[in-house]
């Protein structure tokens, strides 16, 4: 280069035609297409299917609405699932509320350990969880046994399938969607506010609920929202728990389903339940949107992610930025600064209520090397016989092919589809950007059952139902999601001036992706990856009712298994779920250390 | 593509972008010769940043011509434009190394391993760090940085290097030091550079030409002498240096020389630099270091007096500020030497200065 103005020219002549004229419109929304496709054909064209059987599809009516609501049982049952959330909602926010001031009170590390504990059970399928409780609460559960041994009591409590059985689940299941939002809240206000409030004469108890719980009262209101939300839809967890008195409307849905086949009245139910949930979504948006970052489901799945945050990855901050900014500006203070004193009282309330969460987990282990035929915690004698079991039984192997296969695929699939999708979100320009974010989000929160029930219908005229492609394009649908949201804040991290530095060194725009931005936002994208397997191989409701006698996924069978079987087979397949679970994260968690100790992105270095 | 010969590397003619109702780059037009060094300068926000994406193609202008090494490429997309571009905060890609870093446009270009080597190692010892090749970015200072995307940028000879800012985030020493070094580089490499910086002094130092910015305008184009000598309007004399700005009304013209009646209390006379009509209000500048306070005016000079308000010694100038004329404060530096005698604040003196010193500026002459 010592020649002085030797140009280079010659090596990336343009071409003159298009320097003249103003390109057109940039081709970066077309990324959005494979994901928009696939919502369409697999969410929304099945959803309006619904949404016309239940108007009559020759001709229209609202008699199927008409009978929803003169059924007395129906509607006895529908009273009964928003009580039942309600209550939900009420203990998760008075156990959720300790634990979040807890946290606050805490230290870096124990701020973390906690939002480990908070979130280890979401690694864990629901329905282990839900499994976990059955052994604990049944006839010869663990706290049956335990009183028994005690002398407290003669006979078994009932405990398992009453009202009681199902709070416990669900609480266990709903507690870090109000935990995460609460703490999101706490930690932007300005605890020097108590201090002051002090200093003026109010004692502690009045300084707490005339000055911080009022604050955060906009975490309170989404934490609520969004428990009430997921609860109101919520399948498995009443469904294995609950007995006969306490079957919810989304359990009458899969009944007309799948014992009635009343198809008229399940679609008329499904858009009831539907625009309830769209209503109260807008709700959220509307109240709150002003108040906390996020829409309702954007935090819904930021909290599932939070099942990461174990190992202080990023998402621990970008969670909580995206949760909270509900304070206004003037009464933010440092995050960091702790209040001076703890109620111990909350702190006693915390600490048990995150054991609870973690025990049933534990549980598990010892209970699948019980060498009894049936459910016996503790176990009196041990044996690997149902590892064995599991391992020899065709019935148990194939469906954990299966469901390694479907998740492979969606796990490929959903990782490109999202990922271009995240691009043309993050960095294309385009009218109707925040529409179609919440379009191809709305599968994670609108009920998995009403999703099930539509591509039901949908599949079972194209000859879907009980085949692998079923399977892995309604598992894409809430894989997708994840991936969008977590590409698509890693690419809001990179630093635009390094894609524009590619392109100034000679870079396409495409080679720029595929040299920069990828490298860089590798270990977003190795995390989407690991979700988009886990949202398929988790799943469950959806499994339910697409599987067929030869295609089921592991979820499905497992579901059969603790509905129809005793044995621990079960309990042996949940431990090897949540092995399972942890090793693939650890897993993620090395490809992604890996990945940014060259320096690349989802970390702080060149955060803008 | 128009074959005309042109001995300019850039072209830019009428380039115009509006950002809704901001106008932030209105029909700009500049040239920039081979081999040049050109600085936009200008306040932040007056449009520099703007028209430097326009030319790199990061943002398309709403109307308007670049033109690079004659080739129209308004339009064209940045990778097939000849250009190489320094971010303020390096852009360095953090997942590569350096060499690789260095290597990246000639990878996009197609060159041989061989090739690359030796180019990337040519160009470390260009910015003087031939041993950092194997080192991740991040293990560098800032200064180091600077330099690799320097390198990076001159390891491939694009036409032209645009600048934006390229030195705002390091220290005061560090910036001196490194406005030196590029302004040998380019010396020793016969590059093509346009410069942004909010910088006058800087602006000074380095550049061959000098584009002055002012609310999306070119508000004056050339050497530092001439921008600094003769400056075309009180925004130009007033945001390179330091300048006083006086108002006078015209009395009429002699020879090639402005008569000017200063506030009825002195005479003035400036070279005639434009057309001016007897009773016009005009405004023209002096720099305070060619005020002279004097006790015997040379003849042939202009002269106003006045009463000293302020003396101020700031090291090696001594900066005085006089009132004349009744109201208006002219300051005047000089400098500072042990035996000055020194005038008092309160000390009436007569300030004088050379007629060639004296500019008439252009635009509205009204004082504000
Ligand atoms: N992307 C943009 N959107 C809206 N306004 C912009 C944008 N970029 C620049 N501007 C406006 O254009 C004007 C010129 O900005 P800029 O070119 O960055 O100035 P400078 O680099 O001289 O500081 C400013 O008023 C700025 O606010
Ligand atoms: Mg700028």
């Amino acid at each position: 280069m010592q020649a002085s103005g030797t140009s280079s020219n010659g090596a990336l002549a343009g071409s003159p035609a298009t320097a003249g004229a103003k390109p057109g419109p940039s081709p970066v929304p077309l990324l959005l297409a494979p994901a928009l496709i696939l919502l369409l054909g697999v969410f929304i064209v099945p959803l309006l299917g619904v949404l016309f059987e239940s108007v009559g599809r020759a001709e229209f009516t609202v008699g199927h609405y008409i009978e929803v609501f003169d059924n007395e049982v129906l509607m006895r049952v529908l009273v009964r699932t928003i009580v039942l959330s309600l209550v939900v909602t009420a203990i998760c926010l008075l156990l959720g509320y300790p634990i979040a001031w807890v946290m606050l009170l805490s230290s870096g590390w124990m701020q973390r350990f906690i939002a480990l504990l908070i979130v280890l059970p979401l690694w864990t399928s629901l329905l282990v969880r839900t499994y976990a409780w059955m052994v604990i609460l049944g006839r010869k559960g663990l706290v049956n046994e335990t009183l028994i041994t005690l002398g407290a009591i003669d006979a078994p409590l009932t405990l398992l399938y009453t009202r009681f059985s199902v709070y416990i689940g669900m609480v266990h299941i709903m507690l870090p969607f109000m935990v995460l939002p609460l703490f999101a809240v706490m930690r932007r206000i300005d605890t020097s506010l108590l201090s002051g409030a002090w200093s003026l004469g109010a004692n502690r108890p009045m300084a707490f609920f005339f000055v911080f719980l009022p604050l955060s009262m906009p975490g309170i209101l989404a934490g609520s929202l969004l428990v009430f939300i997921l609860s109101i839809g919520f399948f498995v967890t009443p469904a294995l728990l609950g007995g006969l008195g306490d079957t919810t409307f989304v359990m009458l849905i899969e009944r007309q389903v799948n014992r009635l086949g009343n198809w008229p009245l399940a679609a008329a139910m499904s858009v009831i339940l539907l625009v309830a949930t769209l209503v109260l979504v807008i709700v959220y948006n509307r109240v709150l949107s002003s108040r906390v970052d996020g829409s309702a489901l954007s935090t819904a799945v930021w909290v599932r992610l939070m099942s990461l945050a174990a190992f202080g990855s990023f998402l621990v901050e970008r969670i909580v930025d995206t949760l909270a900014s509900a304070v206004p500006r003037t009464l933010r203070g440092g995050p960091r600064q702790r209040p001076p004193s703890t109620f111990p009282f909350a702190a006693i309330v915390a600490w048990a209520t995150i054991l609870l969460m973690i025990f049933p987990i534990a549980i598990l282990y010892p209970l699948s090397f019980s060498d009894a035929p049936y459910l016996q915690f503790p176990p009196a004698e041990y044996s690997t016989r149902w590892y064995e079991n599991y391992f020899a039984r065709r019935d148990w192997v194939r469906p954990t092919i299966i469901s390694f296969e479907v998740g492979f695929i969606v796990m490929i699939f959903g990782t490109v589809i999202g990922t271009a999708a995240a691009v043309a979100l993050a960095r294309g320009s385009f009218a109707g950007k925040k529409l179609v974010l919440g379009l191809l989000l709305s599968p994670i929160i609108v009920p998995t059952i009403i999703s099930a029930v539509a591509l039901y219908y949908v599949f079972a005229t194209l000859g879907l139902v009980g085949t692998r492609t079923g399977l892995v394009l309604a598992h894409l649908i809430l894989a997708v999601p994840f991936v969008i949201v977590v590409v698509a804040s890693a690419l809001e991290r990179v630093d635009p001036a390094l894609e524009q530095a590619a392109g100034t060194l000679g870079a396409t725009r495409f080679t720029t992706f595929r040299k920069v931005t990828l490298p860089l936002i590798r270990p977003a994208v190795i995390t989407a990856a690991l979700f988009a397997f886990l949202a398929s191989f988790d799943e469950v409701v959806i499994a339910i009712f697409l599987s067929g006698v030869r295609i089921k996924t592991l979820p499905k069978r497992m579901w059969d298994g603790i509905r129809e079987e005793i044995d621990p087979t079960t309990a042996a397949v949940a431990a090897l779920l949540v092995t399972l679970t942890v090793v693939l994260i650890i897993l993620a968690e090395v490809l992604r250390a890996r990945a940014s100790r060259r320096g690349a992105a989802g970390h702080d270095q060149f955060v803008k | 593509m128009n074959a005309q010969a042109s001995h300019h590397k850039l072209e830019i003619s009428e380039l115009r972008k509006t950002y809704g109702p901001v106008t932030a780059v209105a029909r700009v037009s500049l040239d920039v010769g081979e081999g040049e060094f050109v600085t936009l300068l200008g306040p932040s926000g007056s449009g520099k940043t703007t028209l430097l994406m326009m030319v790199a193609g990061l943002t398309w202008p709403d109307s308007g011509e670049v033109r690079i090494d004659g080739r129209r490429c308004t339009y064209l997309p940045s990778h097939k434009r000849d250009i190489g571009v320094v971010f303020q905060n390096y852009a360095l890609f953090p997942h590569l190394s350096v060499h690789e870093n260095i290597a990246f446009p000639l990878r996009m270009r197609r060159m041989s391993d061989q090739d690359i080597s030796r180019k990337v190692g040519q160009a470390l010892e260009t910015v003087r760090l031939p041993d950092v090749g194997a080192r991740e970015t991040s293990a560098l200072s800032g200064g180091q940085q600077q330099r690799i995307a320097l390198a990076r940028c001159i390891v491939y000879e694009p036409s032209i290097i645009l600048m934006d800012e390229p030195l705002g985030a390091l220290d005061k020493k560090l910036r001196e030091e490194m406005q030196l070094e590029i302004k040998h580089l380019h010396e020793k490499l016969g590059i093509t550079v346009l410069y942004v910086t909010h910088d006058q002094e800087e602006a000074m130092v380095m550049s061959d030409k000098i584009c002055l910015f002012n609310e999306g305008s070119i508000e004056q184009v050339g050497t530092p002498e001439e921008m600094y000598f003769s400056p075309r309007s009180k925004f130009a004399a007033s945001f390179l240096g330091e300048s006083n700005i006086l108002h006078a009304s015209v009395k009429g013209t002699r020879d090639d020389r402005a008569v000017l009646d200063f506030q009825g209390s002195a005479t003035v006379e400036a070279p005639l630099r434009f057309d001016v009509r007897a009773g016009q209000d005009v405004a023209f500048m002096v720099r305070p270091e060619s005020i002279v306070i004097a006790d015997e005016p040379e003849s042939g000079r202009n002269v106003v007096e006045g009463v000293v308000r302020d003396r101020i010694l700031t090291g090696g100038v001594t900066k005085y500020f006089v009132e004349v004329a009744g109201e208006v404060t002219v300051s005047a530096t000089s400098l500072t030497m042990r035996s000055e005698r020194g005038h008092r604040p309160g000390d009436r003196v007569r300030l004088d200065w050379s007629v060639h010193d004296t500019v008439v500026l252009h635009g509205d002459g009204a004082a504000q």
